[in-house]
Protein backbone atom coordinates (compact mmCIF):
# COMPACT_ATOMS: atom_id res chain seq x y z
CA UNK A 1 0.00 0.00 0.00
CA UNK A 2 1.31 3.66 -0.41
CA UNK A 3 1.65 6.04 1.64
CA UNK A 4 0.90 9.65 1.09
CA UNK A 5 3.78 11.56 2.52
CA UNK A 6 3.30 15.04 3.56
CA UNK A 7 4.51 17.96 2.73
CA UNK A 8 5.97 20.08 5.26
CA UNK A 9 7.29 23.83 5.05
CA UNK A 10 10.45 24.80 7.32
CA UNK A 11 9.89 28.36 6.95
CA UNK A 12 7.36 28.38 10.37
CA UNK A 13 10.01 26.85 12.37
CA UNK A 14 12.95 28.94 11.09
CA UNK A 15 10.69 32.01 11.30
CA UNK A 16 10.40 31.16 15.38
CA UNK A 17 14.02 30.37 15.59
CA UNK A 18 14.98 33.49 14.23
CA UNK A 19 12.25 34.94 16.84
CA UNK A 20 14.42 33.57 19.27
CA UNK A 21 17.67 34.50 17.92
CA UNK A 22 16.60 38.13 18.58
CA UNK A 23 15.98 37.67 22.59
CA UNK A 24 18.78 38.29 24.52
CA UNK A 25 20.60 35.58 25.37
CA UNK A 26 20.22 36.89 29.15
CA UNK A 27 16.67 36.26 28.86
CA UNK A 28 16.26 32.80 28.17
CA UNK A 29 19.54 31.83 30.22
CA UNK A 30 18.06 31.64 33.37
CA UNK A 31 15.66 29.10 31.77
CA UNK A 32 18.08 27.03 30.24
CA UNK A 33 20.16 26.93 33.35
CA UNK A 34 17.11 25.92 35.47
CA UNK A 35 16.60 23.03 33.15
CA UNK A 36 20.05 22.10 32.86
CA UNK A 37 20.01 22.38 36.74
CA UNK A 38 17.51 19.00 36.02
CA UNK A 39 20.74 17.34 35.70
CA UNK A 40 22.17 17.67 38.77
CA UNK A 41 20.40 14.29 39.77
CA UNK A 42 21.86 12.60 36.99
CA UNK A 43 25.73 13.72 38.39
CA UNK A 44 25.16 12.65 41.86
CA UNK A 45 23.81 9.12 40.63
CA UNK A 46 27.42 7.56 40.23
CA UNK A 47 28.04 8.84 43.77
CA UNK A 48 24.55 7.72 45.27
CA UNK A 49 24.60 4.17 43.92
CA UNK A 50 27.82 3.76 45.77
CA UNK A 51 25.81 3.87 48.79
CA UNK A 52 23.01 0.95 47.43
CA UNK A 53 23.37 -1.63 51.10
CA UNK A 54 24.97 -5.05 49.68
CA UNK A 55 23.07 -6.51 52.67
CA UNK A 56 19.32 -6.37 50.55
CA UNK A 57 20.99 -9.62 49.00
CA UNK A 58 19.39 -12.39 49.90
CA UNK A 59 21.33 -15.65 51.81
CA UNK A 60 22.27 -17.00 54.70
CA UNK A 61 23.85 -15.31 57.85
CA UNK A 62 27.20 -15.92 56.46
CA UNK A 63 26.55 -14.40 53.85
CA UNK A 64 24.72 -11.55 54.90
CA UNK A 65 27.47 -10.41 56.83
CA UNK A 66 29.98 -10.88 53.99
CA UNK A 67 27.75 -8.32 52.40
CA UNK A 68 27.68 -5.99 55.13
CA UNK A 69 31.56 -6.01 55.24
CA UNK A 70 31.37 -5.38 51.56
CA UNK A 71 28.78 -2.04 52.22
CA UNK A 72 30.63 -0.71 55.02
CA UNK A 73 34.02 -0.92 52.82
CA UNK A 74 32.14 0.86 50.46
CA UNK A 75 31.11 3.56 52.50
CA UNK A 76 34.36 4.02 53.87
CA UNK A 77 36.14 4.41 50.30
CA UNK A 78 33.06 6.75 49.93
CA UNK A 79 34.31 8.72 52.81
CA UNK A 80 37.47 8.59 51.78
CA UNK A 81 36.93 10.06 48.00
CA UNK A 82 34.59 13.20 50.29
CA UNK A 83 37.42 14.08 52.45
CA UNK A 84 40.35 14.28 49.20
CA UNK A 85 37.62 16.60 47.54
CA UNK A 86 37.11 19.01 50.45
CA UNK A 87 40.74 18.74 50.87
CA UNK A 88 41.32 19.60 47.10
CA UNK A 89 38.69 22.39 47.80
CA UNK A 90 40.55 23.72 50.60
CA UNK A 91 44.15 23.84 48.85
CA UNK A 92 41.98 25.54 46.27
CA UNK A 93 40.41 28.02 48.43
CA UNK A 94 44.18 28.71 49.95
CA UNK A 95 45.37 29.09 46.98
CA UNK A 96 43.46 31.45 45.55
CA UNK A 97 43.70 33.42 48.94
CA UNK A 98 47.24 33.78 49.04
CA UNK A 99 47.00 35.53 45.48
CA UNK A 100 44.57 38.00 46.56
CA UNK A 101 46.40 40.60 48.95
CA UNK A 102 43.64 41.91 50.00
CA UNK A 103 41.91 40.25 53.03
CA UNK A 104 38.58 41.81 52.38
CA UNK A 105 37.73 39.45 49.05
CA UNK A 106 35.50 36.22 49.54
CA UNK A 107 35.78 33.12 47.89
CA UNK A 108 32.43 30.45 47.73
CA UNK A 109 32.77 27.32 46.51
CA UNK A 110 30.92 25.67 43.65
CA UNK A 111 30.95 22.41 42.07
CA UNK A 112 31.12 21.46 37.76
CA UNK A 113 28.28 20.39 36.71
CA UNK A 114 29.06 20.21 33.04
CA UNK A 115 32.83 20.93 31.91
CA UNK A 116 32.00 22.59 28.53
CA UNK A 117 29.60 24.22 26.38
CA UNK A 118 27.58 22.56 23.89
CA UNK A 119 28.58 25.06 21.03
CA UNK A 120 32.05 24.02 19.59
CA UNK A 121 32.96 27.60 19.50
CA UNK A 122 31.65 28.91 22.62
CA UNK A 123 33.82 27.89 26.20
CA UNK A 124 31.85 28.12 29.01
CA UNK A 125 30.81 25.80 32.27
CA UNK A 126 27.72 25.57 34.40
CA UNK A 127 28.91 25.30 38.04
CA UNK A 128 26.32 24.54 41.17
CA UNK A 129 26.04 27.71 42.11
CA UNK A 130 23.39 30.35 41.27
CA UNK A 131 21.40 33.57 42.64
CA UNK A 132 20.32 31.77 45.81
CA UNK A 133 23.51 30.77 46.95
CA UNK A 134 25.19 34.14 45.90
CA UNK A 135 26.16 34.29 42.72
CA UNK A 136 26.20 37.52 40.09
CA UNK A 137 26.84 38.22 36.88
CA UNK A 138 30.21 39.66 36.47
CA UNK A 139 31.98 37.46 39.49
CA UNK A 140 35.13 35.68 38.61
CA UNK A 141 35.66 32.28 38.85
CA UNK A 142 39.38 30.15 39.88
CA UNK A 143 40.88 27.23 40.57
CA UNK A 144 43.82 27.64 43.10
CA UNK A 145 44.87 31.12 41.95
CA UNK A 146 44.21 30.68 38.06
CA UNK A 147 41.67 32.49 36.07
CA UNK A 148 39.17 30.27 35.15
CA UNK A 149 36.61 33.10 33.58
CA UNK A 150 33.99 34.98 34.81
CA UNK A 151 30.23 33.88 35.67
CA UNK A 152 28.37 35.47 32.58
CA UNK A 153 24.76 34.43 33.38
CA UNK A 154 23.09 33.51 36.45
CA UNK A 155 20.02 31.24 37.28
CA UNK A 156 18.57 30.45 40.31
CA UNK A 157 20.49 26.98 41.07
CA UNK A 158 23.39 27.34 38.54
CA UNK A 159 25.40 29.54 36.91
CA UNK A 160 27.66 29.93 33.10
CA UNK A 161 31.30 30.70 33.02
CA UNK A 162 32.71 32.25 30.40
CA UNK A 163 35.98 30.51 30.42
CA UNK A 164 39.03 32.63 29.46
CA UNK A 165 39.43 30.69 26.09
CA UNK A 166 35.88 31.70 24.78
CA UNK A 167 35.92 34.17 22.38
CA UNK A 168 34.27 36.56 24.28
CA UNK A 169 36.13 36.81 27.23
CA UNK A 170 38.47 39.91 27.54
CA UNK A 171 40.83 41.36 30.38
CA UNK A 172 43.12 43.52 30.88
CA UNK A 173 47.21 42.06 31.65
CA UNK A 174 50.36 41.57 31.96
CA UNK A 175 52.67 38.89 30.93
CA UNK A 176 55.77 38.88 33.08
CA UNK A 177 59.30 37.70 32.34
CA UNK A 178 60.60 34.72 34.20
CA UNK A 179 63.98 36.04 34.61
CA UNK A 180 63.00 38.86 36.91
CA UNK A 181 59.53 38.27 38.27
CA UNK A 182 59.85 39.22 42.13
CA UNK A 183 60.33 42.72 42.50
CA UNK A 184 58.90 44.70 39.80
CA UNK A 185 56.21 46.95 40.34
CA UNK A 186 53.06 45.39 37.70
CA UNK A 187 51.54 49.02 37.27
CA UNK A 188 54.68 50.16 35.32
CA UNK A 189 54.53 47.00 33.03
CA UNK A 190 53.25 47.49 29.49
CA UNK A 191 49.61 46.00 30.23
CA UNK A 192 47.34 44.16 27.05
CA UNK A 193 44.97 43.20 26.37
CA UNK A 194 43.78 39.18 26.64
CA UNK A 195 41.20 37.59 24.70
CA UNK A 196 40.28 34.31 23.75
CA UNK A 197 40.33 32.31 20.69
CA UNK A 198 37.84 29.10 21.14
CA UNK A 199 40.90 27.16 20.40
CA UNK A 200 43.33 25.83 23.50
CA UNK A 201 45.53 28.96 23.39
CA UNK A 202 44.22 32.44 24.07
CA UNK A 203 46.39 35.76 22.52
CA UNK A 204 47.71 38.71 24.43
CA UNK A 205 46.79 41.81 21.97
CA UNK A 206 48.01 45.35 21.87
CA UNK A 207 51.27 45.41 23.52
CA UNK A 208 53.69 47.47 21.79
CA UNK A 209 57.13 46.28 20.04
CA UNK A 210 59.19 47.22 22.82
CA UNK A 211 57.19 45.00 25.44
CA UNK A 212 59.19 42.88 27.11
CA UNK A 213 57.62 39.55 26.50
CA UNK A 214 59.19 36.10 26.68
CA UNK A 215 58.58 32.53 26.08
CA UNK A 216 57.07 30.72 28.97
CA UNK A 217 56.57 34.15 30.90
CA UNK A 218 53.22 34.18 32.93
CA UNK A 219 50.85 36.31 32.09
CA UNK A 220 48.44 38.22 35.11
CA UNK A 221 45.26 39.61 35.81
CA UNK A 222 45.95 43.53 35.60
CA UNK A 223 44.29 45.47 38.44
CA UNK A 224 40.58 46.39 37.62
CA UNK A 225 38.45 47.68 40.64
CA UNK A 226 35.48 48.49 38.30
CA UNK A 227 34.80 44.90 36.73
CA UNK A 228 36.27 43.05 40.28
CA UNK A 229 39.58 42.02 38.47
CA UNK A 230 42.36 42.07 41.17
CA UNK A 231 45.86 41.91 40.37
CA UNK A 232 48.14 38.85 40.17
CA UNK A 233 45.69 35.95 39.19
CA UNK A 234 47.08 33.42 36.67
CA UNK A 235 45.79 33.02 33.26
CA UNK A 236 48.22 31.61 31.19
CA UNK A 237 52.71 31.42 30.35
CA UNK A 238 53.18 32.59 26.93
CA UNK A 239 53.77 29.77 24.69
CA UNK A 240 54.85 32.09 21.29
CA UNK A 241 55.89 35.50 20.62
CA UNK A 242 55.36 37.40 16.98
CA UNK A 243 56.55 40.29 16.41
CA UNK A 244 55.04 40.61 12.87
CA UNK A 245 55.43 43.45 10.54
CA UNK A 246 52.80 45.34 12.91
CA UNK A 247 53.81 48.14 15.31
CA UNK A 248 52.08 45.34 18.47
CA UNK A 249 52.97 41.95 19.53
CA UNK A 250 50.97 38.68 18.71
CA UNK A 251 51.28 37.00 22.00
CA UNK A 252 49.79 33.03 22.61
CA UNK A 253 48.99 32.20 26.03
CA UNK A 254 48.62 28.59 26.92
CA UNK A 255 46.24 27.86 30.30
CA UNK A 256 47.97 25.82 32.87
CA UNK A 257 44.33 24.75 33.88
CA UNK A 258 42.76 22.16 31.56
CA UNK A 259 38.91 23.12 31.90
CA UNK A 260 37.63 20.21 31.02
CA UNK A 261 39.16 17.90 34.00
CA UNK A 262 38.10 20.71 37.04
CA UNK A 263 35.47 19.25 39.53
CA UNK A 264 35.13 22.47 41.83
CA UNK A 265 35.74 26.05 41.68
CA UNK A 266 36.06 29.09 43.80
CA UNK A 267 34.04 32.02 43.01
CA UNK A 268 35.81 35.29 44.10
CA UNK A 269 33.43 38.21 45.30
CA UNK A 270 34.55 41.67 45.96
CA UNK A 271 34.89 43.50 48.57
CA UNK A 272 31.33 45.25 48.62
CA UNK A 273 30.23 43.13 45.75
CA UNK A 274 30.26 43.93 42.15
CA UNK A 275 29.49 47.45 40.70
CA UNK B 1 5.68 3.50 8.58
CA UNK B 2 7.07 5.99 11.52
CA UNK B 3 10.78 4.61 12.55
CA UNK B 4 10.63 6.83 15.28
CA UNK B 5 8.57 8.94 17.67
CA UNK B 6 9.10 12.21 18.57
CA UNK B 7 8.97 11.77 22.54
CA UNK B 8 11.42 9.04 22.39
CA UNK B 9 13.86 11.16 20.18
CA UNK B 10 13.63 14.14 22.79
CA UNK B 11 14.60 11.79 25.35
CA UNK B 12 17.63 10.29 23.61
CA UNK B 13 18.46 13.85 22.58
CA UNK B 14 18.65 14.69 26.68
CA UNK B 15 20.94 12.00 27.09
CA UNK B 16 23.22 12.97 23.68
CA UNK B 17 23.65 16.52 25.33
CA UNK B 18 24.59 15.01 28.89
CA UNK B 19 27.00 12.81 26.83
CA UNK B 20 28.24 15.89 24.48
CA UNK B 21 28.90 17.82 27.54
CA UNK B 22 31.22 14.71 29.16
CA UNK B 23 32.05 11.42 27.87
CA UNK B 24 32.74 13.18 24.19
CA UNK B 25 34.00 16.38 25.53
CA UNK B 26 36.40 14.34 27.81
CA UNK B 27 37.46 12.38 24.45
CA UNK B 28 37.27 15.45 22.21
CA UNK B 29 40.89 15.40 20.20
CA UNK B 30 42.75 19.21 19.02
CA UNK B 31 39.00 20.96 20.86
CA UNK B 32 37.29 18.94 18.39
CA UNK B 33 34.65 16.42 19.49
CA UNK B 34 32.09 14.35 17.43
CA UNK B 35 28.40 15.85 17.72
CA UNK B 36 26.41 13.25 19.04
CA UNK B 37 22.72 15.41 18.87
CA UNK B 38 23.92 16.14 15.26
CA UNK B 39 23.95 12.64 13.78
CA UNK B 40 20.09 12.31 16.03
CA UNK B 41 19.35 15.27 13.59
CA UNK B 42 20.55 13.40 10.64
CA UNK B 43 19.25 10.31 11.89
CA UNK B 44 15.23 12.10 12.64
CA UNK B 45 15.88 13.63 8.81
CA UNK B 46 17.00 10.32 7.22
CA UNK B 47 14.65 8.20 8.94
CA UNK B 48 11.45 10.88 9.14
CA UNK B 49 8.13 9.24 8.28
CA UNK B 50 7.04 12.66 6.59
CA UNK B 51 9.10 16.19 5.56
CA UNK B 52 6.61 17.18 9.12
CA UNK B 53 8.53 15.14 11.45
CA UNK B 54 11.88 15.19 9.90
CA UNK B 55 11.73 19.06 10.15
CA UNK B 56 10.43 19.23 13.65
CA UNK B 57 12.79 16.45 14.76
CA UNK B 58 15.55 18.04 13.76
CA UNK B 59 14.44 21.60 15.09
CA UNK B 60 13.74 19.73 18.43
CA UNK B 61 17.24 18.32 18.87
CA UNK B 62 19.13 21.99 17.74
CA UNK B 63 16.92 23.50 20.58
CA UNK B 64 18.42 20.56 23.26
CA UNK B 65 22.41 22.23 21.57
CA UNK B 66 20.74 25.09 22.35
CA UNK B 67 20.04 24.91 26.48
CA UNK B 68 23.35 23.42 26.66
CA UNK B 69 24.79 26.30 24.71
CA UNK B 70 26.22 29.93 25.59
CA UNK B 71 25.08 32.59 23.11
CA UNK B 72 21.24 33.33 21.54
CA UNK B 73 18.72 30.44 22.06
CA UNK B 74 17.79 29.40 18.66
CA UNK B 75 20.92 29.61 16.32
CA UNK B 76 21.59 25.37 16.89
CA UNK B 77 17.74 24.89 15.70
CA UNK B 78 17.89 27.05 13.07
CA UNK B 79 20.96 25.36 11.55
CA UNK B 80 19.74 21.80 12.44
CA UNK B 81 16.58 22.80 10.61
CA UNK B 82 18.84 23.77 7.65
CA UNK B 83 20.80 20.79 7.70
CA UNK B 84 17.42 18.45 8.54
CA UNK B 85 15.73 20.24 5.47
CA UNK B 86 18.68 19.50 2.93
CA UNK B 87 18.92 15.96 3.80
CA UNK B 88 14.88 15.73 3.57
CA UNK B 89 15.04 17.08 -0.05
CA UNK B 90 17.68 14.97 -1.03
CA UNK B 91 16.81 11.71 0.75
CA UNK B 92 14.61 10.31 -1.95
CA UNK B 93 17.87 9.64 -4.09
CA UNK B 94 19.78 8.66 -1.16
CA UNK B 95 20.43 4.67 0.60
CA UNK B 96 19.59 5.63 3.99
CA UNK B 97 20.61 2.13 5.56
CA UNK B 98 23.90 2.22 4.12
CA UNK B 99 26.52 3.52 6.36
CA UNK B 100 28.44 5.17 4.23
CA UNK B 101 25.37 7.31 3.24
CA UNK B 102 25.29 7.96 6.99
CA UNK B 103 28.57 8.81 7.11
CA UNK B 104 28.77 11.12 4.07
CA UNK B 105 25.65 12.90 5.51
CA UNK B 106 27.12 13.62 8.52
CA UNK B 107 30.08 14.51 7.26
CA UNK B 108 28.70 17.53 5.38
CA UNK B 109 26.09 18.62 7.80
CA UNK B 110 28.83 18.97 10.44
CA UNK B 111 30.98 20.84 8.29
CA UNK B 112 27.81 23.24 7.44
CA UNK B 113 26.47 23.73 11.54
CA UNK B 114 30.21 23.86 12.73
CA UNK B 115 30.91 26.77 9.67
CA UNK B 116 27.54 28.57 9.94
CA UNK B 117 28.06 28.48 13.54
CA UNK B 118 32.00 29.69 13.82
CA UNK B 119 30.75 33.00 11.46
CA UNK B 120 27.40 33.64 14.02
CA UNK B 121 30.33 33.74 16.93
CA UNK B 122 32.63 35.36 15.00
CA UNK B 123 30.21 38.48 14.21
CA UNK B 124 28.92 38.74 17.70
CA UNK B 125 30.86 37.03 20.59
CA UNK B 126 34.68 37.89 19.16
CA UNK B 127 37.56 36.83 16.67
CA UNK B 128 38.55 33.33 15.64
CA UNK B 129 41.13 32.72 14.45
CA UNK B 130 40.82 31.20 10.82
CA UNK B 131 42.84 28.20 11.30
CA UNK B 132 41.08 27.22 14.07
CA UNK B 133 37.78 27.21 12.57
CA UNK B 134 38.80 25.53 9.44
CA UNK B 135 40.94 22.77 11.78
CA UNK B 136 38.22 21.90 13.92
CA UNK B 137 35.56 22.31 11.82
CA UNK B 138 36.87 19.31 9.72
CA UNK B 139 38.33 17.01 12.61
CA UNK B 140 34.85 17.68 14.29
CA UNK B 141 33.01 16.70 10.99
CA UNK B 142 35.32 13.88 10.78
CA UNK B 143 34.80 12.45 14.40
CA UNK B 144 30.64 13.06 13.96
CA UNK B 145 30.73 10.97 10.95
CA UNK B 146 32.36 8.52 12.83
CA UNK B 147 30.52 7.99 15.29
CA UNK B 148 27.22 8.33 13.22
CA UNK B 149 26.93 4.96 11.66
CA UNK B 150 27.05 3.51 15.26
CA UNK B 151 24.20 5.99 16.55
CA UNK B 152 21.87 5.63 13.23
CA UNK B 153 22.47 1.60 13.56
CA UNK B 154 21.31 1.71 17.02
CA UNK B 155 18.56 3.59 16.72
CA UNK B 156 17.03 2.37 13.60
CA UNK B 157 17.59 -1.73 14.65
CA UNK B 158 16.98 -1.40 18.42
CA UNK B 159 12.50 -0.70 18.43
CA UNK B 160 12.12 0.31 22.19
CA UNK B 161 14.90 2.88 21.94
CA UNK B 162 12.94 5.08 18.74
CA UNK B 163 9.42 3.81 19.25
Amino acid sequence: MSQKRRRASPLPLAALSLLLLVVPASTSQKARLTLLAAFRPVRNLASASMAVPFRILPGGSRQEDLARIQYLETQVQRLMNEKDIALSKLESVAAARQALKDPEWKLLTADVLFPADASAWRKSLVITLGSRGGAQKGMLVLHHHYLVGRISDVGPFTSRVQVVTDPGFKAAAVAVPRTYRAGVALGKRHVGVYEGTAGRPGRLKWLLGETPVEDDATVLSAENPAEGVPRGLILGRVSKVDSGLGPTLHVEVEPFVDFRALEHVSVLVPPGGLR
Amino acid sequence: MSRYRLTRLAFWAAVALAAELTLLESWSFQGARAEALLSLACFAALFAHDTRQGLLGAWMIGLFKDLGAAGPFGLHALLFLGAGWVVLQVRTVLFRDSPLTQLAVAFVAACWVNAAAALFVCATAGGIPLGVIAGKTLLSALLTAGLTPFVHFALANVRWMTR
